[in-house]
């Protein structure tokens, strides 16, 4: 493929200017991310795939639609409609089980430094692993940054259960940590 | 640990760069981005087919109100004529009646005048000379004879004499001589009809006038 310098305006353009080469070039700067994203999201290789294939589709559909808001804000845009394609992913396949019952939680004291100095890679297939209800908010509040209202607009659940979800999300990925470091998986 | 420091850290971790599912992320590069062009031509293919299926029903939809309009006009024209005829029906039939009598009274009178002539037509007599024919007319007597048979001995009559007897037989024959016996030559005195003679022609000799 030729390479391409452009500008994300410059993208922008010439992608609702049905450039063949643009659109590839927009999928090979975001296909890995989104990727990443969605297995945060779905833990499945098979849904990941059909919702960054959806997403890239929405995203070349409504890319006339997208306003440029300065340097950062296209790729904002795009994992915005990815998150949304998940959500409605697993939505559509009934994979969200919000429990709101509140168990007895053991704190366990996870050093600061010991997550720090732990893989991202170890980090994010622990995220992985957590049920969906608790991956799903804790990646929408820790990792994308939303309120607690905006996830309970998303999902469609209270606030309450939101908070609820990503406390006990915390709660279960620091166990699962400092289990996997106290018997050395990690 | 605060939640906020784990919120922080975990952002930060997901944010590098990690080498995590790699190895599917690039061995599915090619067919999500087969996927998101075929994805893409069929949106277009939708769009162009759902484009021509309402031109379709556009063109179809015209074409029906323009034959419906038309047929709309020829039920128009129909139901007129209809009126009209049903409108013109009785008036037609009165007339018609009165053209059938009329052609049955001509029809009569033509077969009378056929008849007429016919009748004229027959063959007329052709026009033939005529012969008169002035004829002697001859009159022959019959002679009757009127046979007795006396028988003398039963009775005493006498005979009648001969002359008596042709006195008494008719008072026109007296100018007949009665010894000229059979022929009787034309008297000329008397037209009156004489049933017991016979009337013979003669035409041998006669002659002719015209």
């Amino acid at each position: 493929m030729k390479e391409m310098i452009l500008s994300e305006e410059e993208l922008v353009r010439r992608c609702i200017g049905k450039d063949r080469h643009a659109h590839e070039f927009l999928f090979n700067q975001f296909y890995q991310e989104l990727y990443i994203i969605a297995m945060r999201y779905l833990s499945d290789h098979h849904n990941a795939e059909d919702v960054v294939i959806q997403s890239f589709t929405r995203v070349f559909k409504y890319l006339k639609n997208f306003s440029y808001q300065g340097p950062g804000s296209l790729g904002k845009w795009i994992r915005t409609i990815l998150i949304n394609e998940a959500i409605r992913s697993l939505k559509k396949r009934n994979l969200i089980e919000f429990n709101d019952e509140i168990k007895h939680m053991d704190t366990q004291n996870l050093e600061a430094n010991a997550l720090q100095q732990m893989q991202a890679s170890d980090i994010l297939r622990m995220i992985e692993k957590l049920p969906t209800g608790y991956r799903t908010v804790f990646n929408l509040f820790a990792v994308e940054g939303f309120s607690h209202k905006e996830i309970a607009d998303k999902l469609g659940i209270s606030e309450s259960t939101s908070k609820t979800q990503l406390k006990k999300a915390r709660h279960q990925l620091m166990n699962n940590i400092q289990n996997n470091m106290n018997y050395g998986t990690i | 640990m605060e939640p906020f420091d784990i919120d922080r850290i975990i952002k930060q971790k997901a944010s590098e760069f990690h080498g995590l599912h790699q190895q599917e992320i690039d061995a599915a590069k090619p067919f999500v981005w087969s996927e998101i062009q075929r994805k893409e031509r069929t949106y277009l293919t939708w769009i162009h087919l759902a484009a021509a299926v309402l031109l379709l029903m556009l063109c179809f939809s015209m074409i029906l109100i323009n034959i419906q309009k038309k047929h709309g006009k020829e039920i128009e024209n129909l139901s007129a004529k209809i009126d009209q005829i049903q409108n013109g029906y009785a008036a037609q039939t009165k007339a018609l009646n009165i053209k059938t009598n009329q052609i049955a009274s001509l029809t009569n009178k033509q077969a009378e005048l056929n008849d007429k002539l016919s009748e004229q037509n027959t063959a007329p007599i052709p026009h033939r000379e005529r012969f008169v024919y002035h004829t002697d007319t001859v009159f022959i007597k019959q002679v009757q004879y009127i046979t007795k048979t006396e028988k003398p001995s039963e009775s005493d009559e006498q005979p009648m004499e001969k002359e008596a007897f042709f006195e008494q037989k008719t008072s026109d024959e007296i100018a007949i001589n009665p010894k000229v016996d059979d022929v009787i030559f034309p008297s000329y005195q008397s037209q009156e009809k004489q049933p017991e003679t016979l009337k013979v022609k003669f035409g041998s000799f006669a002659s002719n006038r015209n």
